[in-house]
């Protein structure tokens, strides 16, 4: 088990790079030149070059990556074409918004999952089970900004319960902040839900027709009980593991929706600087997000390892 | 009714007439629309549904029908066109892995690995900036995000297929190199890969849908339900019936595909019964 | 009781002045003091050195913070700003400024003559790296002959020159702070009548009253704070709840909307921010001035008027200097609704056949643009022009179709921040200019334009662009098409707000919140 565990946190450092180099060539290679996009239309041929030059835009691709990456290491990510601002403040800032939503977002996606998952795998093959899976289908097919847009409709301005968007820091208010986050994180989640619910299902009725719970069935102990004592708690480890793989998804979801409900995220941050071709700021936001999205299958990976080595040899 | 092995063949049942319909209506648009999707008439903008405009009128006084129905061309042929290159490139790739092993099967897998912990959107976003937006260019960054998923999936396959009795007694009668790909493992793929393929597609129609939604897919004035739904989201207070028609299309189209993937899932391999 | 009678008669003396008092007070407007106004905008400064540019955003935190040494008033008539008093010489060539006493930057420094000297010898450096060169182009030298008094001697008359002084990036910067390194692009010191507190990009930028300035009393508001909304329908919601109580971008398709609202004040007015059709000379048959002509006939501007700007907007039926200005050409060459008929026999005349290939080329992240697409595009067809509609969002377009010239048909605005004739012409229609990407333009028109700028007199200026507008319709380099407002709109609580042509805010220092 130590073995897979260093394997595994050995190979992060090159996947990151690796990850990073993919994204600076993918950025820098973006036509359509950053300076005529901060610059105005009417810019001097001049004052374009002034610009390429102080931003170092003039020199080789591989002379470009190197001081960027260095610089990124130590927290730098430059300044933005657009504002003379530096990058790093704001996607400090923006942090914790993006991660606060996918949290959210992800927590309603794991509730609807194991909760319609195990239902689902309980009552395998009967009514409940096709209803659900059926749901479940539903919620995954669904496009994300549309549900957006439909629950914006209905829940801002039609009902006028909630904010069609915007946020406030929890630390200012957090009962406003709860009102903004709520819709895009149902927007998120039950799109997310859908997959979920169904390796939540099928993974419960893989450990029910498991030998022991015959066992236990032939000792008495009621159905219901028993799924809730026994074979959810075994479900729900390799359920876990699989979902990881969805939070990429969510993640990704994130890009689009907190540009529907204007949340100051990373997410929003990406497009922000594809819009403006404003490099220093895309880079730094889809590297953010390729992060987040890395360190959290690492995490899983790494507590997949510990709790059932065997598992994760299999998968490899 | 009751002859039908439901639990084989329901879910095809269900979907496939709705495919069967999607594609008819791409194909044959100029046939089911009322209107000319681009034809516009300002004194009629905004209007809500009526007889004469079942969904309505955007913003331009064109028939929103008309433009969903011919949407549907858009999303279809990416759709088909992203998968293929996925698949292609994804089977190319999975298959040689596989077949090859060691420290080449080694390299390709890590490389599949870290263009799969790219979030799909992300990777098309940036992709679609870099090439220019256009359809053609969507079809090409969707099938290049796909590769890595369909690679996976061969791979494993083939690897199953490379531990069966038969592939090491097809290596002893010396069938080997492209014939032993083409004669015994390429059929076995077939299957798992065509599961993939139906799943692959209607994410491939979102994610089209949600480039276009952005501004970085289809441009207006052609009518895609990405770009609909989009503008339909400055006029959802007005006129939310703009957003409303290509929604219901795309969600159709896209739990279709899902349902047939399922269905395919069903008849070619039920022992996935995901 | 009864009172003694000249005690009554005092009684209704003064009782009738009370009431009078009462009468006259409930009818004049008291400035209040006080308040915070929120402002929205949709994009984010470029940086705050008036040196630099051009960001039409950053102008607009610019002339809150610095000030210029003249002022446009929201006629566009220029007044004494830092100067109160400038004359011109005789022969043209020599304008003298005389400043106000006591004026203080920001950071206690007095703001004297050289000042204004070095903000000039900064802006005219050959590396500046000044987004508007043709303004400074012509000053020779700038000096400062005492304290309080500066000379600009120009190289050539320059008609427009009071208007180059009042614009924003001719704000008078602290030479002292500025020679010592700091940076004013990230934080602004200047004189003007609000204090720059903070930038949060893509948020907000904050300012303080400037207690000390030289306008005893102004300004009212304690602060503002410009908020910074992309999103047009965050925009437009924020008005409507109120949280917003100023804005000059609302869209356009929300302005019935807010407008109506109680409380709100329309304060929309025509400014210069007009769009052009732009036929490239070096595609045939655009080469031909009659086809060009023919298109220009055929158009349908109300259309474009209700279809793309929801009705705000001026069909431009003429020359593009609009009707409020003085420049202004009373020629009426193109009907509203478009001449189909007038177009085709024009068309007909010069040997041109129906059924001719062009290409459409539109910036797909402009909704007014892909609104007047279509429109465009039918009336084409119904003279006998096949046109395809080709969109890309805007850095691509720049990169792939502006900059090479690469494009049949496009359609591009031009946002005027100066109110003076020459900057809503000399651009689009002189023939270096770097915006004439339709190749086209001739010895005539340029000799025309050099000579309207120079020309001393309003009334010699005025004649001669009378004459430039007939030409520009005779030779029709681009089209004209709609003249759009600026949609400003703001709470009724914001009382003596003038809004200006130009689109600029100066005016808020005279303004108050109840």
């Amino acid at each position: 088990m130590i073995r897979l565990i260093l394997i595994r946190l050995l190979t992060f450092g090159p996947t990151v790079i690796v990850a990073s180099m993919v994204l600076f060539v993918a950025v820098n290679v973006v036509p359509g030149s950053a300076s005529k996009a901060a610059l105005g239309i009417y810019a001097t041929p001049q004052a374009v070059k002034r610009f390429e030059h102080q931003h170092g835009l003039d020199r080789p691709l591989v002379i470009q990556y190197i001081e960027w990456a260095g610089k990124a290491l130590r927290g730098n990510f430059g300044m933005s074409f657009q504002n003379a601002v530096a990058v790093g403040p704001e996607v400090k800032k923006r942090l914790p918004v993006t991660l606060q939503l996918a949290g959210m977002a992800f927590l309603i996606a794991v509730g609807l999952a194991i909760s319609l998952g195990a239902l689902a795998g309980f009552y395998h093959q009967r009514l409940p089970d096709v209803c659900i899976t059926t749901i479940a289908t539903l919620f995954g097919s669904v496009p994300n900004f549309w549900l957006a847009t439909l629950l914006i409709y209905l829940f801002s301005l039609h009902l006028g319960w909630l904010p069609t968007g915007g946020f406030v820091p929890y630390s200012e208010d957090l009962v406003a902040n709860l009102r903004g986050m709520i819709l895009p994180s149902i927007a998120l989640g039950v799109v997310s839900s859908g997959l979920l619910i169904r390796i939540m299902r099928t993974s419960l009725i893989e450990v029910m027709s498991a030998h022991f719970i015959e066992t236990a069935q032939s000792k008495g102990i009621s159905n219901f009980k028993l799924v809730i004592g026994h074979a959810l708690r075994n479900a729900l480890i390799p359920f876990l593991t699989v979902s990881a793989v969805e939070f990429g998804f969510l993640v990704g979801g994130v890009v689009i929706l907190e540009d529907v409900f204007r949340i100051p995220g990373i997410g929003s941050l990406v497009l922000v600087g594809i819009i403006n071709r404003d490099y220093p700021v895309l880079l730094a936001a889809a590297m953010v997000i390729t992060m987040i999205v890395l360190v959290t299958n690492l995490l899983v990976d790494l507590l997949a390892t510990i709790i059932d080595p065997r598992q994760v040899r299999a998968r490899n | 009714m009751g002859r039908i092995n439901w639990r084989k063949y329901g879910l095809l049942i269900f979907s496939l007439p709705v495919v069967v319909i999607l594609f008819c209506a791409s194909a044959f648009s100029s046939l089911l629309a009322p209107y000319d999707p681009y034809y516009l008439d300002v004194m009629y903008m905004l209007e809500g549904p009526s007889s004469g405009h079942l969904f309505g009128t955007d913003e331009l006084g064109r028939d929103v029908l008309s433009r969903t129905i011919y949407a549907s061309q858009i999303s279809i042929v990416v759709g088909l066109i992203a998968v293929a290159i996925g698949m292609t490139g994804g089977t190319v790739i999975g298959v040689t892995a596989a077949y090859f092993g060691g420290l080449i099967d080694n390299l390709l897998m890590r490389l599949m690995d870290i263009l799969f912990s790219f979030p799909a959107i992300l990777l098309a976003v940036i992709l679609m900036a870099n090439l220019g937006t256009s359809i053609l260019n969507a079809m090409l960054a969707i099938g290049i995000i796909f590769i890595p998923g369909f690679a996976r999936l061969t791979r494993a396959v083939t690897q199953t297929v490379q531990r069966q009795q038969y592939l090491e007694a097809a290596i002893c009668i010396g069938v080997s190199g492209p014939r032993l790909i083409w004669r015994e493992i390429l059929p076995n793929v077939f299957g798992p890969v065509v599961v993939e393929a139906a799943v692959a597609f209607s994410y491939a129609v979102l994610l089209e849908s949600a480039l276009s939604f952005l501004g970085l897919g289809a441009q207006p004035p052609e009518p895609s339900w990405g770009n609909m739904i989009n503008t339909g989201r400055g006029f959802i207070e007005q006129a939310p019936w703009i957003s409303f028609a290509p929604g219901m299309a795309l969600f159709l189209c896209v739990f279709s595909f899902n349902i047939l993937g399922d269905g395919l899932r069903d008849l070619l391999d039920p022992k996935l019964n995901k | 009781m009864k009172y003694p009678k000249h005690i009554s008669r005092l009684a209704v003396v003064v009782a009738g002045t009370l009431a009078l008092g009462v009468v006259f007070t409930a009818g004049a407007q008291e400035a209040k003091y006080g308040g915070t106004l929120v402002a929205a905008f949709s994009a984010d400064p470029g940086g705050f050195d008036p040196a630099h540019g051009p960001s039409g955003m950053s102008h607009i935190a610019i002339e809150q913070v610095y000030s210029t040494l003249l002022l446009l008033d929201a006629n566009a008539q220029p007044y004494g700003g830092l100067a109160h008093n400038w004359s011109q010489s005789e022969d043209g060539l020599t304008w003298t400024f005389n400043l106000r006493e006591g004026v203080k930057f920001h950071n206690g420094e007095a703001l004297t003559a050289e000042d204004v000297v070095f903000s000039f010898d900064r802006i005219r450096g050959p590396d500046s790296g000044y987004a508007y060169p043709s303004q400074v182009a012509d000053i020779a030298a700038v000096t400062a002959i005492d304290d309080l008094t500066v000379e600009f001697k120009l190289s050539q008359t320059t008609g427009p020159f009071e208007i180059y002084m009042a614009f924003p990036g001719s704000s008078i910067v602290p030479k002292d702070l500025v020679e010592s390194g700091w940076d004013l692009n990230a934080k602004p010191v200047g004189s003007g009548p609000f204090k720059f507190i903070s930038y949060e990009p893509r948020s907000a930028i904050k300012f303080e009253r400037n207690a000390d300035y030289y306008e005893t009393g102004k300004p009212y508001f304690d602060g503002m704070v410009y908020r910074i909304v992309s999103d047009p329908t965050a925009l437009s919601n924020g008005m409507k709840s109120g949280e917003i109580n100023f804005s000059n971008e609302v869209p356009p398709k929300d302005w019935e909307a807010i407008v109506s609202k109680e409380g709100m004040v329309n304060a929309a007015l025509e400014g210069s921010r007009y769009y052009w059709l732009i036929p490239n000379w070096e595609t045939p048959p655009l080469d031909n001035v009659k086809a060009r002509q023919a298109i220009a006939i055929a158009l349908n501007r109300a259309a474009i008027v209700k279809g793309a700007f929801y009705g705000q907007a001026t069909p431009l039926l003429g020359g593009v200097i609009p009707k409020w200005n003085w420049g202004y050409a009373d020629i009426e060459f193109f009907k509203p609704q478009g001449d189909i008929e007038a177009a085709k026999k024009l068309l007909a005349e010069a040997g041109i056949e129906p059924g001719i290939e062009i290409t459409l080329n539109m910036v797909s992240s402009w909704p007014p643009m892909m609104s007047m697409a279509p429109i465009i595009q039918a009336n084409l067809s119904q003279i006998g022009f096949k046109a395809t509609i080709e969109t890309m969002e805007v850095p691509r377009y720049w990169d792939e179709v502006w900059g090479p010239s690469k494009f049949d048909i496009t359609v591009m605005y031009w946002l005027s921040p100066l109110a003076d004739p020459d900057d809503f012409v000399t651009n689009t229609y002189f023939s270096t200019s770097g915006v004439n990407v339709h190749k086209g333009g001739s010895k005539e028109m340029d000799d025309l334009l050099l000579a309207a700028k120079s020309a001393v007199t309003i009334d010699e200026r005025k004649e001669l662009y009378r004459q430039q507008q007939a030409l520009s319709l005779e030779t029709m380099d681009v089209v004209p098409l709609v003249n759009a407002w600026v949609l400003a709109a703001h709470t009724g609580q914001l009382k003596n707000f003038k809004p200006m042509r130009t689109g600029f805010l100066k005016t808020l220092k005279d303004a108050w919140l109840e």
